[in-house]
């Protein structure tokens, strides 16, 4: 099967801008959940970028990679989310300005 | 009342549509400004083979940026939702989207995994911890403090800049042709249990650690408590004797 050029490098733009825009959400926002979505949409922009790459080479391998990043980024979310619940039953506070237990506070 | 409800209604879905469509307007406007800086090489490379653009790539070139805008767009709601709930909702809509792009670069296998996994699994814990921590704090406010805010907005600027020139500069002007099967369950599955073997095998012994991580880290507090509540009864009861 032929493919368009113009759709991977349209994909790869848009990889970028999703990038772009969880890097923003990470550095701008305050609530805790909202910054770890924002991570989860920069995974899904690397993600983008490897299939665009595996489609650009002709080669699956990136796609297996995608697949596997997949499994690390639901394995991320069970984790970040737990920290989020322990934190919250401490701190009673979804706001990551509060999140300072291990800062020296003298 | 119920009139002035549908109206406000009405106002909100107005409103959103009005969101969208400029939206999509500067998104296209986006995906074509390389296409003009390029002098649309890929489309003259095209043309010099065949003299036309056949339909088919006309009609997934519009269907992928479609899909596109709309994945961008519902991704720029979920940063600036106030309620978390919309945002997870929106970063679901841009989960979806997502896949359709996947499904025009033929992988069709991670399409689904990307609607089963992502919009599926990892949303809906989202949901769950949003609900089980059922917030009565205080609005928090949006954002955070200015110069924060600055430096966010100059790292995301770089990276599009830099990665909309470069791409300019190096994209690809031609594709390999690829077999029917390509991005199929079928291919990827036998790749994964070929020569990918053993980081699949690895990533089982991931999730396993994530999940008893996941327990472990979430039931500690309930047992301090426990812990706690027990030796307040254990002093009671020496108090009475």
């Amino acid at each position: 099967m032929p493919g368009d050029p113009v759709l991977v490098r349209d994909a790869l733009l848009l990889g970028a801008v999703l990038f772009a825009v969880g890097l923003f959400g990470v550095i701008w926002r305050r609530n805790v959940l909202i910054v770890l979505m924002s991570v989860e949409l920069m995974m899904n922009a690397a993600n983008l970028t490897l299939i665009a790459y595996s489609r650009a080479l002709g080669d699956l391998r990136g796609h297996v990679v995608a697949f596997l990043s997949i499994a690390v980024a639901a394995a991320e979310a069970a984790i970040g989310l737990a920290i989020v619940v322990s934190v919250y039953r401490n701190r009673a506070t979804t706001n990551l300005d509060e999140f300072n237990l291990l800062k020296d506070t003298d | 009342v119920p009139s002035s409800i549908d109206r406000s209604e009405q106002r909100m879905w107005l409103k959103a549509g009005l969101l969208g469509l400029l939206g999509l307007a500067f998104f296209s406007l986006l995906f074509h400004v390389p296409d003009v800086l390029a002098q649309n090489r890929n489309m003259r490379v095209v043309l010099a083979q065949g003299g036309e653009l056949p339909t088919w790539i006309i009609a997934s070139r519009i269907g992928f940026r479609f899909m596109a805008s709309l994945t961008a767009i519902f991704a720029i709601a979920m940063i600036s939702r106030r309620e978390v709930v919309t945002a997870v909702v929106c970063l679901v809509g841009s989960f979806f989207c997502l896949a359709g792009c996947y499904v025009f670069l033929t992988a069709h296998f991670l399409a689904a995994l990307q609607i089963l996994v992502y919009a599926g699994a990892i949303m809906v814990l989202f949901l769950f911890v949003i609900m089980l921590l059922n917030r009565g704090e205080p609005d928090l406010g949006l954002t955070r403090r200015l110069g924060t805010r600055i430096v966010g907005a100059t790292a995301a600027l770089v990276i599009v800049y830099r990665m909309a020139t470069l791409l300019v500069q190096h994209a690809p002007t031609g594709l390999p042709p690829v077999g029917r099967d390509f991005g199929t369950v079928a291919a990827v599955g036998k790749l994964l249990f070929d020569e990918f073997v053993v980081p699949f095998e690895v990533t089982s012994i991931l999730l396993l650690v994530a999940v008893v991580g996941a327990v472990v880290v979430a039931h500690r507090t309930r047992r301090r408590e426990q812990e706690i509540r027990h030796q307040a009864s254990k002093q009671t009861a020496h108090a009475h004797h």
